[in-house]
């Protein structure tokens, strides 16, 4: 795995992107497997797409350790977990940024706690995808510079990744975002989708490390922006 | 490391280490700042000179610069090109298409780039302001698209066969 690597990725621990997609494929096998499970044993929280619930679990798995987990396997409890994240963002909103940094350094401290190749921590990713994902249901998503690529998943209706700062700043903290972004796309790569690139002026360390991604897999994905 | 927290924290980072754009007589045209993107941030700044748009964008600070008609609002898509490509092409080097990567810190990003744009002033107004710019700046984005290519062989571009 890639623990380590830091907010700058491989840089910093020299994983090459073949590593990451690799860990991130048998991340997503073992996260589909327990889901599976999980739903035949009779949680309808899994049987499909249900992000408020997946959510919840996240969360109160990372929070309340077994006891929590099973309480919420056993279903029930998913808005009011689901409430509680996005009041605490709310709340950092109004109340300023020193909420704001305390939340971010309790749920970085967390995410080192638990730990990315833990039970938790994988449901995590999951949830965290959930929230970053928007328009999941279109067949394109769209990457790129900031804010092309979000005002073209906005206006076409595709799909497109971005998190609220709360917690990509408590990833970064904790070393986890790089992975996070590339779990992302090699998400829409096993679901078939067509990824387009909007970047006509420039292409930050993030955006590299998605197209090396790309790149590398030779998945049919296609630039935006034509040659003048 | 801290982490910029509104818009108007990256316009008092961007009057710190860019004062000499204010001094010159640049206002700003436009911010903005995304909770729910990161925490992404762009201002523009403009003048009768050039337009100069920051932008923080997952962690990395990019400066693009514009002519003076060009758009000033944050979501302009316009004839921007990213400050050390220009001055690449400025100074016939390899262009730099991808942007290293460096430090994480705001301040250490901006004053890296503000060296970069002091470094180059005149240089860039006069070629922003000439003639036949949108000929010069498709020639740039053509050469960008050649080594985008060589860079990411799989990837493909519209006109691509």
């Amino acid at each position: 795995m890639t623990e380590g690597c830091g907010d700058e990725g491989k840089s910093k621990c020299h994983a090459s992107e073949n590593e990451i997609i690799q860990n991130i494929r048998r991340d997503n096998d073992f996260r589909n497997e327990t889901n599976r499970i999980k739903c035949e044993r009779g949680n309808k929280n899994y049987c499909g797409e249900s992000t408020a619930k997946i959510l919840a679990f996240g969360i109160t798995a990372l929070i309340g350790g077994v006891a929590a987990e099973t309480f919420i396997l056993g279903g029930g409890a998913a808005a009011a977990t689901d409430a509680t994240l996005w009041g605490l963002q709310r709340a950092s909103w109004r109340a300023g940024w020193a909420l704001s940094d305390a939340a971010e350094g309790a749920l970085a401290w967390l995410l080192n706690k638990v730990g990315q190749n833990s039970r938790a921590g994988q449901v995590l990713m999951a949830t965290f995808d959930n929230i970053a994902l928007h328009n999941p249901k279109s067949s394109t998503m769209v990457i790129g510079q900031f804010p092309n690529y979000v005002n073209a998943g906005k206006q076409n209706g595709y799909t497109y990744y971005q998190l609220p700062n709360i917690v990509y700043n408590a990833l970064n903290r904790a070393g986890w975002s790089q992975t996070n972004n590339a779990n992302a796309i090699i998400n829409s790569v096993q679901t078939g989708r067509n990824i387009l690139i909007d970047a006509p002026n420039y292409i930050g360390p993030g955006l590299q490390f998605e197209l090396g991604i790309l790149n590398n897999l030779r998945y049919p994905s296609q630039w935006l922006n034509g040659p003048p | 490391m801290s982490n910029i927290r509104n818009s108007d924290e990256a316009l008092e980072k961007i009057k710190t280490h860019f004062h000499f754009l204010f001094d010159k007589g640049f206002l700003v045209a436009d911010k903005a700042f995304e909770n729910q993107s990161f925490g992404n941030w762009i201002v523009v700044l403009y003048s009768k000179m050039l337009l100069v748009r920051f932008i923080q964008d997952r962690g990395s600070i990019h400066v693009v610069v514009g002519p003076p008609w060009e758009s000033t609002t944050t979501d302009s898509l316009g004839h921007f090109l990213e400050l050390q490509l220009l001055i690449d092409y400025l100074n016939n080097k390899q262009l730099t298409v991808l942007t290293p990567v460096e430090p994480r810190d705001v301040d250490d990003q901006l004053s890296k780039l503000s060296s970069l744009l002091i470094a180059n002033f005149e240089k860039i107004i006069s070629f922003l302001n000439t003639e036949d710019y949108l000929q010069k700046e498709d020639e740039i984005k053509a050469l960008r698209i050649i080594i985008l290519k060589q860079t990411y062989p799989y990837i493909k571009f519209p006109d691509a066969k």
